[in-house]
């Protein structure tokens, strides 16, 4: 008992160092399932990646029959606090180049984790937008267990291989603030977008559905 | 006097019509396949169409639409290509911005950077490749059916240098 006890804590502690950097591959049933839907519906899905670019997923993807356009969204910088007697700061827009009711799938990777709680419903009006009614998008935040938000964390990138399964890749060479989100307020955030499932993976990743009414 | 000299004691060279190879240096399949490749060199920039029935690699700058149809196109690394492209096979290692279309393949290097759409039945983006624009992998049918369909399984070989080529090969631009 006190063996397992210990194991127990140790495997916490290991988890709460790093564990996104626990090399670990899981399959994406919510991606799989959204693909498959489309592509038997007859149509070629159009699909949106925001990146960052993962060359063996955007060409797997589209040799499943999908459209796949490739953006490299960039997070906005949080809302500078407002100084008394100064103009209000100008904000980087959070606007995706991409025509509205565009595409079925949206996968937006780690972005929302990149985007600062306080732009995060603009992050979500924008993906709204592009989406086809009906069409879902793909989140992979961060559970939320105890970290302290933001912190520095190098980008990584997500490669699907033949067999479905999904490989997170750290760029050592790359780093960039990182929010962890709450369940709730990424509901509210995406508030266009209808909740259909959180998936916690096996590296406390959570794999967030929406999709559009 | 001493380049008369020279001459006079040097044994004389006869040439005939059927030399065209330089006698010293025999030829090697290598060098036969860099003869047949054309360079667009980095100081070059061209304005207009570029049409060709040949291998092209370009590390200048172009302006316009090229269209290399069954032949190879490779942007080099100094390259900057502002165009729409359509060849056999496209291979990006510098900068292009404008839709590529290859009837083969369309690979983009690690140092390469597409904005762009990119349509060929087989794709590659190398992990540190720049690319913003959709990939599009349908085979289209083409005319011609099968035929056609094989010579598009086999492009490689069939387009690869060296292989055989009209005797009219050569490079066009239109300003």
């Amino acid at each position: 008992m006190f063996r397992l006890k210990e194991a127990a804590v140790a495997w916490l502690g290991a988890a709460d160092r790093d564990p996104l950097a626990v090399p670990a591959a899981h399959a994406c049933p919510s991606l799989d399932r959204a693909l498959r839907r489309a592509i038997d519906s007859g149509n070629r899905p159009a699909i949106l990646d925001l990146g960052p670019l993962c060359g063996d997923t955007v060409i797997g993807l589209a040799a499943r029959g999908a459209r796949v356009a490739v953006e490299q969204y960039r997070a906005p910088r949080p809302t500078p606090a407002k100084v008394r007697g100064q103009p209000d700061p100008v904000l980087d827009p959070v606007l995706l180049a991409q025509e509205a009711d565009a595409f079925e799938i949206v996968i937006a990777w780690e972005q929302a984790d990149r985007t600062p709680p306080d732009r995060l419903r603009e992050f979500g009006a924008e993906i709204a937008r592009v989406l086809a009614p009906a069409g879902v998008a793909l989140l992979f935040c961060r559970d939320s267990v105890g970290r302290p938000s933001p912190f520095d964390d190098p980008i990584a990138r997500w490669r699907l291989c033949p067999d479905g399964q999904l490989f997170r890749e750290v760029m050592a060479t790359e780093a960039g603030p990182r929010w962890v989100h709450a369940n709730r307020d990424i509901e509210r955030a995406f508030a266009p977008l209808r909740v259909e499932g959180v998936h916690l993976q096996r590296n406390r990743v959570r794999e967030i559905l929406l999709r559009k009414s | 006097m001493s380049l008369w000299q020279r001459n006079d004691t040097e044994p004389p060279v006869t040439r005939t019509s059927t030399d065209a190879q330089p006698v010293s240096a025999p030829s090697t399949p290598r060098e036969n396949r860099m003869e047949k490749l054309v360079n667009i060199g980095q100081s070059i920039a061209i304005k207009g169409e570029l049409t060709g029935n040949e291998d092209l690699t370009i590390d200048g700058k172009v302006d316009g639409k090229i269209l290399l149809k069954d032949h190879n196109l490779t942007i080099g690394a100094n390259g900057k290509i502002s165009a729409e492209l359509h060849a056999k096979t496209v291979i990006i290692i510098g900068e292009v911005v404008g839709n590529i279309t290859a009837d083969d393949k369309i690979e983009v290097a690690a140092s390469g950077a597409v904005q762009g759409d990119l349509r060929a039945p087989r794709v590659v983006i190398s992990d540190g490749a720049r690319f913003k624009g959709s990939i599009d992998m349908e085979r289209r049918p083409q005319p011609g059916g099968a035929a056609a369909g094989a010579n598009a399984s086999s492009g490689m070989t069939a387009g690869s240098p060296g292989a055989a080529r009209p005797a009219t090969a050569g490079i066009a631009a239109k300003g």
